[in-house]
């Protein structure tokens, strides 16, 4: 009987090996193939298994400056730089206003009584279901009728408002007693007062998750960029690595690189702020 | 009540600008695509003349599209079940380990989720390379078949799989961490002194009581796998010979730049298809769990 368990337990632990294996082993190589020459990698199939995982110079970072500063061939010239810029404007460009909207309608849905409030919050749920995929026809047309296509705000536009970061905000906001709002009342403050320098500075830990996952999103966002922007020096990140994927021999230790500096400064913001993206997930279980 | 209603207009103009918001980006195209697929579109001329059904029909008649559905139907019947074990395999797993090395774990099981789609596409496609990557050399080395993984037609779908287990698993694993872990201890203890053994304890405490976290992510992946593209786009492209195109493939390589009319047509399906594949799993897993 006790060896049957053991027997069990083995077995489930070399699959959680594994899956962690599969998790971990992508981001060992794009680091280490970032610092392998082209020779270096088509060298591969005449190697032992561990000069195929480690480079043979690892402080070769001609990679890495070629693709930063555009001299990789894929890029035609615009540097990689160029990309990071753009994602951080939109990304930034869509934080403000998303978080603006996001806080006042759960401020409002967790506050207040008013006719058709549940339709609202309804509507809102809905949301979260449509997928962006299924209104970016009729959405591209009107970008297009705008004269938005290749601009800033034409990328930004269906990022502006947060599902998710309503949902996250109104479920910390309810449990706020009643009786903040009404000391904040008899004090003579406005209702935006109230809001914003009563209820505000107390949900610093749920604004921090949707900062960070609202960044992740804007900042890994591929199909609608994909439709709205063409020219080369508008395009975020994601498009500008899709530029490595295109050929059919691939320069994969350009393309690694472009990858690693991709991933580079959400990487630094979920090391910094990991926790607060885990225990937002976990407790609103909400994605938009 | 004078102030009351002062009150509750201030509720309203609190969600008045994202409501707005809403109608205008979200409700609104959602609208017009229906009218456009009803339509034939000119994007110069700004023109729409009504046609009917024949979008649909035209639609229909087209083997690129039995092709892609049958692609997308085969990708979402693998991929959803796989998801949802290895999501609830590693989260029961994760929420079961104490101190410090489970917090390690569990913040490396959530990397993925920084990652973009269109990056692990990329990477993958790197990994899997037949003769240069990492994949093949490891098989080579305990002298397993090494296959073609995304250059092959018959093993291209499943590689993307692969793909997709990486990217998607740290959101479900999350959500469904935050469920076991409400789950009150007693229980367990209850059923270990009826001498309950963990197999046990699994289907029978954790399982049914993390019920409403299952459906949502069993729900949202469902989605998910229907508009399946970002990964799929930047490992295969949709190639090698269509193997891989699923209907967001086709949407955006085949009809977004030749008929809006077939493409609001095809967007129109796949919405009404979503909805109703995730109100039948939600109406029968409801059903099943009634503790």
């Amino acid at each position: 009987m006790k060896e049957k368990i053991n027997f069990g337990k083995i077995i489930s632990d070399i699959l959680l090996v594994i899956f962690f294996a599969i998790v971990i082993v992508p981001f060992i190589m794009v680091i280490f193939t970032s610092f392998k020459s082209t020779i270096e990698i088509n060298d591969m199939p005449n190697r032992d298994l561990i000069h195929r995982i480690l480079p043979d110079n690892p402080l070769d970072f001609t990679n890495l400056i070629q693709v930063f500063t555009g001299t990789a061939k894929q890029l035609n010239g615009v540097p990689f730089y160029r990309f990071i810029i753009n994602s951080f404007i939109v990304t930034l460009g869509s934080l403000v206003p998303s978080f603006i909207l996001a806080a006042t309608a759960a401020y409002g849905l967790a506050k207040y009584k008013f006719p058709c409030r549940n339709i609202i919050f309804y509507l809102f749920l809905g949301l979260v279901m449509i997928p962006m995929e299924m209104i970016s026809i009729p959405l591209f047309m009107t970008v297009s009728k705008l004269h938005m296509i290749n601009t800033y705000v034409g990328m930004m536009i269906p990022s502006f408002i947060s599902a998710f970061g309503t949902f996250l905000l109104k479920e910390s906001i309810e449990p706020i007693s009643d009786s903040y709002i009404e000391a904040g009342r008899i004090d003579g403050a406005g209702e935006v007062r109230i809001f914003s320098s009563l209820i505000l500075p107390m949900l610093s830990g749920p604004i921090v998750t949707f900062v960070v996952i609202k960044c992740t999103w804007c900042w890994n966002d591929f199909f609608w960029p994909l439709l709205v922007v063409s020219t080369e020096k508008m395009k975020p990140v994601t498009l500008g690595l899709s530029r490595f994927s295109t050929d059919l021999f691939k320069e994969y230790g350009q393309l690694n690189a472009a990858v690693l500096l991709s991933m580079l400064p959400l990487l630094i913001v979920f090391i910094i702020c990991n926790r607060y993206i885990k225990t937002g997930l976990m407790g609103s279980g909400i994605k938009g | 009540m004078k102030t009351k209603n002062k009150y509750s207009l201030a509720g309203f103009l609190f969600v008045l600008p994202s409501l707005l918001y809403f109608l205008f980006v979200f409700l609104y195209p959602l609208i017009l695509s229906f009218v456009n697929s009803l339509c034939r579109v000119n994007l110069l001329l700004g023109t729409k003349d009504y046609l009917g059904f024949s979008n649909f029909r035209n639609l229909l008649s087209r083997d690129y599209f039995w092709d892609s559905l049958c692609i997308t139907l085969k990708f979402a019947v693998m991929s959803v079940p796989m998801l949802m074990v290895v999501d609830l395999f590693v989260a029961d797993k994760l929420a079961s380990m104490k101190g410090r090395c489970g917090k390690i774990l569990t913040t490396i099981s959530f990397l993925p989720f920084i990652v973009s789609m269109a990056a692990a596409g990329m990477v993958w496609d790197w990994i899997l390379d037949p003769s240069l990557g990492l994949m093949n050399a490891l098989l080579g080395a305990v002298g397993l078949p090494q296959p073609l993984w995304l250059r092959s037609p018959e093993s291209a779908l499943y590689s993307t799989l692969l793909i997709t287990l990486w990217i998607r698993a740290p959101f479900g694993i999350m959500i469904l961490m935050g469920g076991i872990q409400n789950v009150s201890q007693d229980l367990y203890e209850a059923a270990s002194l009826d001498g309950a053994t963990p197999i046990q304890k699994f289907f029978r405490i954790t399982v049914p009581l993390i019920n409403p976290q299952l459906i949502m992510v069993l729900t949202l992946e469902t989605i998910f796998a229907f508009r399946a593209f970002d990964q799929i786009y930047t490992s295969t492209g949709g190639g090698p010979a269509g193997a891989t195109r699923t209907l967001m493939i086709y949407l955006v390589k085949d009809l977004f730049n030749s008929d809006y009319g077939m493409a609001s047509a095809l967007t129109v399906m796949m919405l009404i298809v979503m909805f109703a594949i995730s109100l039948i799993e939600q109406t029968l897993l409801k059903k099943k769990v009634e503790y």
